[in-house]
């Protein structure tokens, strides 16, 4: 169904010339002194540079067994792991916690989709819907943990407070827990009841630029945002009840964290 | 109530971040007694509280309460019998009435009677119990720590500087009211205090922290002798000066 629009030296030449758009920016932050020249061209050397290596290697990928799907998925699921733990700072969680939590989330959801046949056993479908869902894991896993770490500190007292009247750590923390699976939630709930409305989300663009029905598009595209939310959640209820685990004790303790 | 109730530390140690905030201390306080404990701010009463109840492990020692030392018993029926008002109150999201009833909820044991009861004897009124929690004075807010420990009807009371924030006036009906909870209901009860003429109102036992040391411990007779009836005669009797 894709056909191709663009062909390969034409698209460079199209990125090239949307550098125009760099150079407004860089203008602009010049004349407003806002200082963000330098980092602004080094991540777009750095976007440019990984994306077109990873152009090269879905090419050398899409022609390979499909066993290499594991080892793919392991490679983002530990590097996700690694971002989203040090994202958690607050709570020194190790990247066991964040991988595992992770790992869950995006595993389940990516099983049961590839079970139903929902997502083709294919390599153009597994490997960036596979990315898409541990990326936002990742999001997610970082948001609940960043916030439940903070909570937990700015809140030492109400928690002891609820300790000392008898409650369980679980229950002691549940407030906290419920205010960071909230936080880290609402950016995907948002976009979902924006859906449509605000934006065209990106899946639904590229089906739609290559040519998809809209139907067929639109479709595809709430089969997504239900995968990242139900990965999303999966990993957010993993991930703070690890870190439950982590601050407090067996005896039920506030751990001294610092 | 039960004449078993009492609290024993033997040689209880705490050392936080390579600090010695509990050394080495030891007491024996009879059921249905007040010990009052004294000392400077930073001398580990507060720490020493919380050991009780267990919200902090202790290094090294016992503590016995039941006879039994607390390592043996489950914490969260332990803290069930064991009502803690902290040094500085806090105020869980919700009205005054939410607050009071949160422990009897964790048990299914909401009763109104029992949250008027112990509004009153946390010298509150009623008009209080739909107020949000968070608005109120910090005078009010401790009333309702207080109030909230009391519900669960404990058998043993650790009040740290409950009366901190209270006027003079509530303070002496409050000191009136906990004396009185000892006396009808046999709880036995650590008071922490800045202030010696609380100490020698309310203890029957008194206890002197200083850097973590518990450097006196005795019957307030002992501890205040009867010549020394006022806060400055104390002091110039040479005891309790830090
Ligand atoms: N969580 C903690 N970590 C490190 N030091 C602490 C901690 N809690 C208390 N301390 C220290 O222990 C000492 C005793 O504190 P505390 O028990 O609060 O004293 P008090 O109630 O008599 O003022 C103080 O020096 C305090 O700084
Ligand atoms: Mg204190």
């Amino acid at each position: 169904m894709v056909e191709y629009l663009f062909e390969p030296i034409d698209g460079l030449f199209k990125l090239a010339l949307t550098l125009i758009l760099l150079a407004v920016i860089i203008l602009l932050s010049r004349y407003r002194k806002l200082d963000i020249e330098e980092e602004l061209i080094v991540a777009t050397v750095r976007g440019f540079m990984q994306l077109m290596f990873l152009a090269l290697i879905l090419t050398f990928i899409f022609e390979s067994h499909l066993v290499l799907v594991l080892v793919v998925y392991g490679v983002m699921i530990l590097m996700a792991g690694y971002t989203s733990s040090k994202r958690a700072k607050k709570l020194k969680a190790p990247l066991e916690l964040t991988t595992t939590s992770i790992l869950v989330g995006a595993g389940i959801t990516l099983i049961i989709m590839i079970l139903t046949g929902i997502i083709p056993l294919r390599m153009e479908f597994l490997i960036p819907l596979g990315g898409m869902v541990i990326g936002n894991s990742m999001i997610n896993c970082s948001l609940a943990l960043d916030r439940l770490g903070s909570d937990i500190q700015s809140n030492r007292n109400k928690i002891e407070a609820a300790l000392s009247l008898g409650a369980t750590s679980e229950q002691a923390s549940l407030p906290q827990v419920r205010a960071a699976v909230r936080a880290s939630l609402i950016p995907t709930i948002d976009n979902l009841k924006t859906l449509g409305i605000i934006l065209i989300p990106g899946t639904m663009t590229g089906l739609l630029i290559a040519g998809a029905d809209p139907i067929w598009a639109a479709s595809y595209q709430l089969i997504i945002f239900f995968m990242i939310l139900c990965a999303g959640s999966i990993t957010i209820i993993t991930a703070t009840y690890l870190a439950q685990q982590k601050l407090f004790s067996k005896k039920h303790q506030l751990i001294d964290i610092n | 109530m039960t004449s078993h109730t009492h609290i024993v530390m033997d040689r209880v140690s705490k050392h936080l971040r390579g600090r010695t905030v509990l050394n080495n201390i030891s007491f024996s306080l009879p059921a249905g007694k007040i010990m009052a404990v004294i000392g400077p701010s930073g001398s580990g009463k507060s720490t020493l509280l919380r050991t009780i109840n267990r919200l902090i492990e202790i290094d090294s020692g016992t503590i016995f309460i039941y006879h039994t030392s607390i390592k043996k018993q489950n914490p969260i029926r332990i803290r069930r019998k064991i009502g803690l008002v902290a040094q500085t109150p806090a105020m869980f999201e919700g009205t005054v009435l939410e607050n009071i009833r949160y422990g009897l909820d964790l048990q299914n044991k909401y009763s109104k009677q029992a949250v008027l009861k112990a509004l009153r004897d946390a010298e509150l009124t009623t008009e209080f119990l739909y107020r949000k929690a968070s608005n109120l004075s910090v005078g009010e807010q401790q009333r309702v720590a207080i109030a909230r420990a009391l519900a669960l009807e404990p058998e043993i009371l650790l009040l740290d500087e409950p009366t901190a924030a209270l006027d003079s006036k509530i303070t002496r009906r409050f000191e009136a009211t906990i004396k009185h909870l000892k006396d009808v209901r046999g709880l036995t009860i650590v008071w922490v205090t800045h202030d010696l003429a609380q100490a020698r109102r309310v203890g029957d036992y008194v206890g002197i922290l200083k850097r973590g040391k518990l450097e006196q411990f005795g019957p307030a007779s002992k501890i205040f002798p009867a010549a020394t009836k006022d806060h400055d005669k104390a002091k110039r009797g040479g005891c309790c000066k830090w």
